[in-house]
C-alpha cells in the first residue's frame, strides 16, 4: 500500500502532508516556546491553504500537551514512513524523539520504546550512505536507553524485538 | 560485537532481581511471577536469537549454554521442550551438516 503512495500519489500532495506533520510535531511544545512563537505567527500573512493546515492541526494551547506526546509518540513510526524516512528523521523528527524519549510520562515512553524497531527500519541503517554510521550510534543510544529504563513496561515494550533490532545492524 | 554488547548483556540482566523492587504484599509470590516471566521473555529471546543468526556465531559466543542452562535447570517442562528443540534443531543440526 505505501508503494502504491510513493508512486502514484503527487508531489504536490505530499507536500502538503509534510507542512500538516510539521505543524503537528511542534518541537516547541515539549520546550515551552509557544509564546514566541505565537507572536511571529500572529506576525505572518498566511494564506487561506495554510491557514486551513494550521486549524486542522495545529497544536493549541488549550490542548492538553500530555495526550499531544502521547498521539507524537504512537504516530511516529507512521510519520516517517510518510514523510521520507531517513531525511524527515535526520532534519525534523530526531531532535523531538530524544526529548521524548525523556519524557516524564510512562505511557509516551513505552509507546516510543514499541516503535523503535519499526522507525529504525524506516531509517535503512545499512544504506552505504555518509551518515549511516552516526545513525547508528545514535539508534544503539535510544536502544540503550530504553533498555536501562527504571520502567520495565518501557524495556518489556523494547525487548521481545531486540534480535530483529540487532539484526538490522549485521 | 553487538550481539555480546546488547543481547547478552540483556539476557544477563533478566536473572538479576537484586535491583527490583517488590511491591505487592506477598513478596515471595510475585518473586516468582517476575520470575517466571523473565523466564518466558529470555527463552522467547533465545529461541529467536537460534531462529535469526548464524549458528557457529552464536555458539562461538557461548549464548548454547543459556540453552543448556534451561534445559537442566528451568522448572516448567513446555520451556524445556522447547529449548530441547532448539538445541537440535538449530545446533546439533547445523554444526553436523
Amino acid at each position: 500500500m505505501f508503494k502504491k503512495f510513493e508512486k502514484e500519489v503527487p508531489q504536490a500532495i505530499k507536500t502538503k502532508i509534510r507542512a500538516v506533520t510539521d505543524t503537528f510535531y511542534k518541537q516547541d511544545r515539549v520546550e515551552n516556546k509557544d509564546d514566541e512563537n505565537k507572536e511571529d505567527e500572529k506576525k505572518d500573512e498566511s494564506t487561506v491553504e495554510d491557514k486551513l493546515i494550521q486549524s486542522f492541526m495545529n497544536n493549541s494551547e488549550s490542548d492538553d500537551i500530555e495526550v499531544v506526546k502521547q498521539m507524537w509518540a504512537f504516530n511516529m513510526p507512521c510519520i516517517v514512513l510518510i514523510n521520507g524516512k531517513r531525511e524527515y528523521w535526520t532534519s525534523k523528527i530526531s531532535a523531538l524523539f530524544m526529548t521524548l524519549m525523556k519524557d516524564e510520562m510512562v505511557s509516551v515512553r513505552i509507546s516510543l520504546s514499541a516503535g523503535l524497531l519499526e522507525v529504525t527500519k524506516l531509517l535503512n541503517l545499512g544504506a552505504d550512505l555518509p551518515d549511516s554510521k552516526q545513525l547508528q550510534q545514535q539508534m544503539l543510544e535510544i536502544a540503550n536507553h530504553f533498555m536501562n529504563d527504571e520502567q520495565s513496561k518501557v524495556r518489556l515494550a523494547f525487548l521481545p524485538k531486540l534480535c530483529d533490532f540487532v539484526a538490522l545492524f549485521n | 560485537m553487538l550481539l555480546h554488547t546488547l543481547i547478552k548483556e540483556r539476557l544477563t540482566a533478566l536473572d538479576d532481581f537484586s535491583n527490583y523492587t517488590f511491591t505487592g504484599k506477598n513478596k515471595k509470590t510475585e518473586k516468582s511471577e517476575v520470575e517466571r516471566e523473565a523466564g518466558k521473555i529470555k527463552s522467547d529471546l533465545i529461541e529467536k536469537l537460534f531462529k535469526m543468526f548464524p549458528v557457529q556465531q552464536l555458539v562461538d559466543s557461548d549464548f548454547h549454554l543459556y540453552l543448556f542452562k534451561f534445559i537442566k535447570e528451568d522448572q516448567n517442562i513446555a520451556t524445556r521442550k522447547k529449548m530441547s528443540k532448539v538445541l537440535g534443531e538449530s545446533v546439533i543440526v547445523a554444526l553436523i551438516k
